[in-house]
This record gives C-alpha cells, structure tokens and sequence, in this order.
C-alpha cells in the first residue's frame, strides 16, 4: 500500500477476548489491500472475561463497517434486541425506571420537554415521565421494530444487542481468519524491547515462537501484559467513586420470552444483571466485598435467577479505574487493559470500538508521531471520564438507606464535574449539555427523574401552563406512543422476522444512541 | 424584583442591544414580557456588520426577509477574506474546499501530493474562493454542487439598527409590553446580594427591573482576561471612502509590523479600519499608514478607538447579563462582536434565570455554568485570532499549539468541545498560515504523484466549470434591488 519505509507492516495483537477480535477484525479490512501483516496471540489457557453481553447501537455501524449482515450476525451469535435497561430498586426499594435508547417528548419553544413534565408533575401529574418515551413503551409491551428514518414519533430512539459474546468473538475469528490474520495459540511468557526507546519489539510464547511486530495491541485483559507490566504506564483508581470490584456470572436457562431490554436490579452491595438472549439468559452480580462476601453475593444472585442455571459460577475481580495512558510508545491498550468502567452501562464494548476507531483515525507510522499518540490518549481520556460520571451518578442520585453500601455511594464526596451538573440540576433542572460524549441529555434525564433527583425549580416559562394545559399536550403525546406501539409486532415475532429478506429497516436505522430525531 | 422573571431591561442603543431585545421578544412571546429599551449610546458612526447564516432563523421570526437587508439595509454577499501577511496570501472562507473522496477529506490530497514534490493550489478547488475572486456569487443549492456554500451578509450598521429596532417596536403584543425610553442609566440600586432592583435614569425615571441586559459596558464587572500577551493591537482607526467600483466578495486582510488593515465592502463603499499597537505606532503615524495604504486618504468619516482584547470574567454576574464590546473583544476577524451577542443570548434563553428573591442559589447556579461554557468557547475565539493576529509562535496558548501540532503531524483536526470553527474551516486557516501536514490519511498513501495530479486537475476544471454558470455579484444585488 505504501512506498513509505517508516510504515507499520506488523501489527500484533495480544488478547483473543472480544477486544481483541474486534481490534484485528477492523484492521483486517482497513488493511484488506495492504501488506501489513496482522498476528492475533491468544491463550485457551488463561480464557477470557467473555460476560460482555449487553450493547450500545453503535456496535451496528462497527458491524457494517465490517460489512457483517445484521440478520446473520444476530443468528449467530443468538442475539436479542435490546432498547434500553430497567434499572430496578436504584431510587429507592421497588422502584424501577427504564434509560432508554430515545427521547422523552421533544422541546417546545426551545425549552427541553423535561421542565414541561415536571411542572405537571408538581402540580399533580401522576404519569411517570417515562410514559413519554416511544422506546420505553415498546419495552414495557415487549415487542420490537425498527426505528423510522423520518422526523416521525417513529424515529424518536436506536437500538442495539444482547449478544452471547464468546459467539461473537468466534464470529469474528472466522471473519479475520478469512483475511489472512495470523492465529498465535499460546501464552506469551517473555516481552522483549528496544533498548534505546523501550519500544516493544517482539513477544515470545510458551510454544516457543517469537511474534514480532511494529505495533502492539495491548489486549490482554485487566493484567495489561505490555501496557502495564511491561511498559509500567500507571493506572488511575476509580474505587472511591466506583467501589464495586467483584463480579460472578451465571448463565440459565430462559423460562420466558426474551424482553427487548436488560435488566440491572439494584442489591445490597451492588446489583445484579439480567440479560435474555434467544437461548439462554446472562446473569451477573457485580458488587463492593468490602461490604459482603463471595458467598453471599452468589446466594444472591442464585435467588435471582429465572431458570436453571446453565454453568458453574465465574467470579472475576477488577479495579475501576483507567490506565494514564492508553497508548504508549508502540503499545495501545485496547479493551479491560485500557481501563474498567463496571457494566452498569454496557459501555465495555463501546469503549472498545471507540479505542478501534481511534486508532484507526491516527493510525501511526513505526516512530509513533507524538501528535497522534497525544491526541489519542486525550480523547479516549475526555470519553471514558463523562461515562465515569455519569455511572456514579447511578450511585449517588439514590435515597436508599437500607445498607452500610448504599449509604457510602449516597454520602460519598463525587468528583467537582459532577457535583457541578447535579447541583444546578438539583436547583434548576437544567442538564449541562455536552456536544460530544456517549451520553446526552435524555439519558441524564433518565436517570435523574428514575432515581428521584427533583429539581428545586422549573424553567420559569412553563410555568404560565397550568396543568390541564400540559396534560392536554402529554395525553396527546401518549396516545400516539400508544398508537405506534399497537402496531408493531412482539419482540420473539421480530427476531423470526429476520429470516425475511425484505424486512431490511436495519440498513438504514440510525446508529446514534437515541435514534435521528 | 418581582416573583417573576418578566421585566427585562436592556441598556444600550447599539445593534448588540437591539438584537438582544429581539432575541427577547421571539423566544419569550406570550410570558407577559415587560421589556424596558433604556437607548443610550446610539452609534452615529458608520461601519459594516457582517451576519452570519444563523442569523437567519432570528430574523425570519421578527419578519425581517434576507431580501430586505440587501434592499433596505444596503447589504452585500461575502464568501470570506483574503488575507495577506509578510508570508501568506490566502482566502479564507466559511464554505467547505473540495469534499470526501473514498472517505478521506480533500485536503489529504492536497497535502499528499505537496509532500510528493508536486505543486498545489488549495483555493483552486474551492467554489467560495474562485467565486469570490471573480466577484461571482450563489446561495446554497440543495443537490448540486453549490449546496455546501456557506456565506454571510455584510450590511451598513446604522441602517440594520434602525431596521431592527423597528421591527421591535412592532413587536408589541397583548402579552409583551415595550417601553423605549431615550435616556441613561444615572444610577443603579441594588438589593439582597448585590442584585440590581432597579435603574435610576437621567431622566429622573426609576426602572424596576427582574434581569438586566447591559450592552453598553456601564455595570460589566471589573474583572478582566486580558488577551494582550497575543492579541497587542489596541487601538483602530476607521474609516469609510466611496466607491464607484464592483462590489468584492470577498473582505480584505492586510498585515504590517504592528498593525492591520481590514476592508469590506458595501454597494458604493469600503469601510477600513486599521488596527495598530499603541506602543509602536502614533496615531499620527496610523494616519500616515492608512495614506499610503490605501491610496489617496478621502474619508467620508473617520474614528479612532481604543480597544482591549480579552474578556470580562463574569459575563453574567447576579442579574446582569453583559455583551457587547465590552464582555469581549478579539479583534475584528472572523467573528462579528454580533455574533458573539448572537450566542451569548442563545445561552442565556437556553439558562433562563429564575424569579424571586429565593432563587438567589438558582441562579448562581445558572450564571456559573453560563460563564463556563462562555469561557470555553472564547478560548477557541482567541485560539482562531491568535493564529491569524499573533506571529510569536512561541507564544501560543496551548490548545493551539496541540490543533497545530497536531494537524502538522497527521492531517487531523483535533477534537474540542463547544468549538467555534467547523474542522473544515480551521483546515483553510490553519493551511492558509502554512501549517502543511507532513503526514497525511494512511489510505491515500498508495497514491502516486500522477494520479494525484489528474485528480486534482479533474477537480479544479469541475470547480470552474460551476464557478463559470454562477451570476457576478453585483448582478445579484442589482436584481434583489429591482424586485418589488
Ligand atoms: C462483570 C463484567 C460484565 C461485563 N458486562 C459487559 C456488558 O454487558 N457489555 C459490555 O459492553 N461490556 C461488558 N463488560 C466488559 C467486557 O466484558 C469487556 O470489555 C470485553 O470482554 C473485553 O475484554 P478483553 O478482550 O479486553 O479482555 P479478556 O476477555 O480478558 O481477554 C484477554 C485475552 O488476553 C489473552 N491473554 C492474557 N494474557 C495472555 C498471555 N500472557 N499470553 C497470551 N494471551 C494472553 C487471554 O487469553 C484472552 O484471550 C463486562 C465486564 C465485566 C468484568
């Protein structure tokens, strides 16, 4: 591809977990008419995470871009459609709220929908704002469609996929070993690097074979092999703000129809996950052992499941946090080795499709221009803290006081960002607006309203509505969520409903998180 | 102070002032506005406002039509600036300069084919720029190769003024009342927490007011950001000339040691202004410069001013809101001082303060974030007119020198929030000041310098061929003018 000498013709890619696959996957075809050779190392010995289950939209646009069929891709890999998650119990016991993938209402004269529902609501409005949102009447109904392109009701919100990811990672082995990326099985036991820059040159394997390489992409799980213990780049803990550092896995059974959401129930150290895939269901407890024990969270968890569990309980261990520099010499930390953000959001996988597309963005030759690496640690730092502080909003926005945990996440001191976006909410309503960053206004709102975060006051110019006013607005508006919903078929009927070819609106669907409107 | 937030005084009688109560009287229609104009300062002095496309929505909602700022207000089309220094000679313009190929931006391949050895000419393949340069304009056209076309108006200032507060003063309504009251403020009166309760006028009138709209720099908060360390140039003489000649497209930019000239032009005139740095230039020796400048020095009016480049700290401050010249002042480049009173009111609708004495914490609230996210912005403000003002390249702030940096090194434009500049239009300024990057996107470097060539020279020819078809700008106006 390149008469350039300085350019990389290597790329080696420790780690076969999903990063790793997804990593060597788009390269494969970025790189499809070049001469760089790409080498995937991975150990059956040491395994991999492998619970990342539940996705963003944005993982649609990875797959296309990598030409993937979404029918066959979803058949493969025994997916659902997922709209948004249910968070259960969070607020306070027995209350629950969905954070959907769409928008609540529209504004109106340029003020956001919110203030609107709000106002009604301190004057007597039972509805839950929720009951504005086209995406969470669809979970609540369980059914499914794809969103419209126009600037209808019917384009108000995105979707994604609960997928089994073990499945996906296969998927996508096949698909890179199709465009000839080299498979390396076996663990990596010795790095070796230039002396003089301290750049990785090359690893050596317990097979006794040596894989070199011009850049490495680190993919090797929480131990971060070259990121971390080879290249010693630091890591910032997260665990004041994001205690828990324990998970345990358990598949089961599914003993009822897939719903077209996840499911995150609030407990007492932490909280449990559920996600519903078309054979089986994935079940998870992430939680703080400082505040119980291995034994009584997979109790837990055991108690919560739906079906019959279907294997032995995986418990990992992690530290949220991020790594100070994502990229390193000739080292990009791609996946857990960049940094841990609990799963609350499914945002492991985003994160590892934006450290992909990044790198593909700035994709170096052999020095490692400094611009490129800078900028890439600046931007991969700017996504990972907005999503850091909106999961400890989930936390802290609660008024749980029923255990020594719930009253550490509500009490504790928050990092100044967040503290500044919850106190003018709290005392105005208004969520401070980010262009760029995962998540936007509706999702502030979500949780805000879900966790019972009630402003002090509204925006002043609603206030001349009086409530049969703004109920006239909001019946109108629900009538027609109601009306679209009606119309649409049930979830399980619109996963069978990609054996037909004509049913394609996931070509065009928007892949942004809540949808074109 | 009442228990609402109804009544609003702007001080001030200049285009910030009016635009701000416009921007008022649309987006708080039927909140029983009471809306106080205290008309001070009314601008007497010519000069040339450029607005940009945004303006356009603002202004269809106080039912002025764009036709009517050429036909009325003696406004002319502007594609950009030509800007000349000791070692670049560009234009830069708001539109786009080729577009995506096999989606990698246009400017990769010039740079790839400058890198290769081969010869390159970005203007060539911007329509704005060849347009411009032949005194030729269009509007945007959907689906055609025009529809990215980017443009703002230049309009005489005292004419729009007296346009805009016309059509205020017709904005009167059942639920919004307008006092327009020719005086000034003699002094303020202040209550719980230093809010402003209200305005004793020289006309002995007392004002009682919910929030104050100060255009006119009498209450700005003493607190300043100074930007002198890379914006020195503090003092302007301008001026206007007549002028039988077409009218240009594009405005012109001209640097010397220690100071500046600008041009733009209206049908029949060019207003100038030369901005220099009082320490090395007189304002006698300003007046020399502008002689030799421009030929034979014949103004029909002429000014000189003192400026400071920076910010006010607080630009919203208990219930006062500043704009104007003085909350800002970067020069007068790229961004009209309207269009920063543009965005300061958007951002203060979309932080609406709230009434009553007990929102007292709410508000600070309020401010606090507004003066946030204005100081974010105009770090980019200052970071555009540092590139094109300031030649110490030592000196930049560091934002800059990172974009820099990092479009030199890669070809990219590094990603800020609340930006100011589309990506492709720092690209223009950033290769306009000779920042070439000397790496371009990895999938065009396969291409060989002939191929690079033919398909710039395709892109060139299929440039002038739409540049060819398109009307001369005075033609355009003429025909606006003439229709009834
Ligand atoms: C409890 C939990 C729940 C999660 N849920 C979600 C979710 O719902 N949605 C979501 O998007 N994300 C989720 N995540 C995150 C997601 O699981 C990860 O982002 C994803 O699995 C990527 O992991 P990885 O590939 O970086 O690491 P791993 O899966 O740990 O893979 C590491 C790879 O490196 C290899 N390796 C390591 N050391 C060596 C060595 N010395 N030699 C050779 N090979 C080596 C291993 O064999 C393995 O192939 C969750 C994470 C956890 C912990």
């Amino acid at each position: 591809m390149s008469e350039n000498i300085n350019a990389v013709r290597h790329v080696s890619i420790v780690g076969g977990g999903t990063a790793g696959w997804m990593t060597a996957a788009a390269l494969a075809k970025i790189l499809e008419d070049s001469d760089c050779v790409i080498t995937l190392i991975e150990s059956e010995q040491i395994g991999t995470v492998g619970v990342g289950e539940a996705t963003l939209p944005h993982l649609r646009f990875f797959n296309q871009r990598l030409g993937i069929d979404e029918p066959e891709f979803m058949q493969r890999v025994n997916a659902t459609y997922k709209l948004g998650i249910e968070f259960v119990n969070w607020g306070q016991q027995g209350d629950s709220y969905i954070h959907p993938f769409g928008d609540f209402g529209s504004p109106i004269n340029g003020i956001p929908f919110h203030h609107y529902w709000l106002h009604a609501h301190n004057q007597g409005l039972k509805n839950p704002i929720g009951d504005y949102s086209l995406p969470i009447a669809v979970c609540e109904k369980n059914k499914f469609a794809f969103p419209a392109q126009d600037n209808s009701l019917a384009s108000t919100y995105s979707f994604a996929y609960h997928i089994d990811a073990s499945l996906y990672a296969k998927f996508l082995r096949e698909y890179c070993e199709a465009r000839g990326v080299i498979r390396q099985e076996g663990k990596v036991v010795k790095v070796n690097q230039d002396t003089e820059t301290g750049f990785v040159t090359s690893v050596e394997m317990d097979s006794d074979v040596t894989v070199e390489g011009d850049l490495f992409i680190d993919c090797s799980g929480f131990r971060g092999l070259l990121i971390e213990q080879t290249l010693n780049t630091g890591y910032e803990h997260w665990r004041h703000w994001l205690p828990c550092d324990r998970a345990v896995a358990i598949p089961c059974q599914s003993a009822e129809e897939p719903v077209p959401y996840t499911r995150a129930t609030a407990d007492k150290a932490g909280w449990r996950w559920r996600i519903p895939l078309q054979h089986r269901v994935g079940n998870g407890h992430v939680y703080c052992s400082d505040f119980i024990s291995d034994d009584e969270a997979e109790h837990s968890l055991r108690q919560g499941l739906g079906g019959k569990p279907e294997a032995e309980p995986n418990f990992l261990r992690f530290n949220t946090g991020r790594r100070k520099q994502m990229w390193n010499k000739n080292v990009v930390a791609i996946g857990l080795s960049g940094g841990f953000l609990e799963p609350l959001e499914s945002t492991g996988i985003h994160l590892i499709q934006l450290g992909i597309m990044k790198l593909i963005e700035f994709f170096p030759n052999k020095e490692m221009d400094k611009a490129y690496v800078s900028e890439f640690n600046r931007v991969m730092q700017m996504e990972i803290e907005r999503i850091k502080d909106f999961l400890i909003l989930h936390y802290n926005a609660t008024e749980r006081d029923d255990s020594e945990f719930w009253n550490y996440v509500r009490t504790m001191s928050l990092p100044d960002e967040l503290q500044r976006k919850i106190d003018l909410f709290r005392q105005t309503g208004h969520v401070v607006k980010y262009q760029e960053g995962l998540f936007l206004e509706p999702s502030w709102v979500a949780v805000y309203f879900g966790q019972r975060a009630r402003p002090i006051s509204v925006d002043p110019r609603v206030e001349r509505f009086d409530l049969p006013q703004i109920k006239m607005q909001l019946d109108k508006l629900k009538s027609q969520i109601d009306a679209a919903v009606l119309s649409m078929p049930d979830h399980l009927q619109a996963i069978k409903n990609l054996d037909d070819p004509t049913n394609d609106g996931w070509k065009h669907a928007s892949m942004n998180l809540y949808g074109s409107h | 102070m009442s228990n609402a937030m109804n009544k609003i005084t702007i001080i001030g009688g200049d285009e910030h002032a009016w635009s701000a109560a416009a921007r008022c009287l649309v987006s708080l229609r039927g909140q029983n506005l009471e809306l106080t104009m205290i008309d001070c300062d009314a601008p007497t002095t010519p000069a040339v406002l450029a607005l940009d496309l945004s303006a356009h929505q603002f202004h269809q909602a106080i039912g002025i039509q764009e036709t009517s700022l050429i036909k009325n207000v003696g406004g002319s089309y502007c594609y950009g600036t030509q800007y000349k220094t000791a070692d670049s000679v560009f234009v830069f313009t708001q539109s786009p300069v080729g577009e995506l190929i096999n989606r990698v931006h246009f400017h990769h391949y010039i740079a790839r084919l400058k890198n290769v050895g081969g010869s390159v000419d970005f203007s060539a393949h911007s329509i704005a720029v060849q347009a411009g340069q032949q005194n030729k304009f269009s509007h945007p056209q959907a689906n055609t190769a025009l529809d990215k076309l980017d443009y703002t108006i230049n309009l005489d200032r005292l004419r729009y003024i007296h346009l805009l507060r016309s059509a205020v003063l017709g904005l009167e309504a059942a639920t919004t009342k307008i006092k327009h009251l020719k005086s000034s403020v003699k002094s303020v009166e202040y209550g719980k927490e230093g809010i402003v309760t209200s305005l004793i006028l020289n006309s002995g009138e007392c004002i009682e007011t919910d929030f104050v709209i100060d255009c006119s720099g009498r209450l700005v908060d003493d607190q300043f950001e100074s930007w002198r360390e890379f914006l020195p140039l503090d003092k302007s003489l301008s001026w206007v000339q007549e002028s039988t000649e077409i009218t240009p497209v594009l405005n012109q930019y001209n640097e010397f040691d220690h100071a500046s000239l600008t041009q733009t032009s209206l049908p029949g005139g060019r207003f100038y202004r030369l901005s220099y740095d009082s320490e090395y230039v007189s304002d006698q020796q300003a007046l020399g410069l502008a002689e030799q400048k421009v030929g034979k020095f014949a103004p029909q009016f002429s000014e000189q001013t003192n400026h400071r480049a920076g910010v006010a700290k607080r630009i919203w401050h208990h219930n006062v809101l500043n704009i104007g010249p003085a909350s800002v002042y970067a020069g007068h480049h790229l961004f009209s001082g309207l269009y920063h009173t543009q965005t300061a009111m958007d951002r203060w609708l979309s932080l609406f303060p709230r009434p009553g004495v007990n929102a007292i914490e709410a508000n600070k609230a309020l401010a606090a974030e507004y003066n946030r996210q204005f100081h974010v912005e105009m770090a980019h403000v200052r970071d555009v007119h540092v590139l094109i003002g300031c030649r110490q390249r030592n000196n930049y702030p560091s934002t800059l020198t990172h974009r820099l940096n990092l479009f030199v090194g890669t070809g990219r434009c590094a990603f800020y929030e609340s930006d100011v500049l589309e990506p492709h239009q720092w690209v223009n300024l950033m290769l306009g000041f000779g920042h070439w990057p000397n790496k371009t996107d990895p999938l065009i470097n396969h291409l060989t310098r002939t191929q690079l060539e033919n398909l710039l020279e395709r892109h060139h020819a299929e440039t002038e061929q739409v540049v060819a078809k398109m009307p001369q700008h005075d033609q355009l106006l003429q025909a606006i003018r003439n229709a009834s």
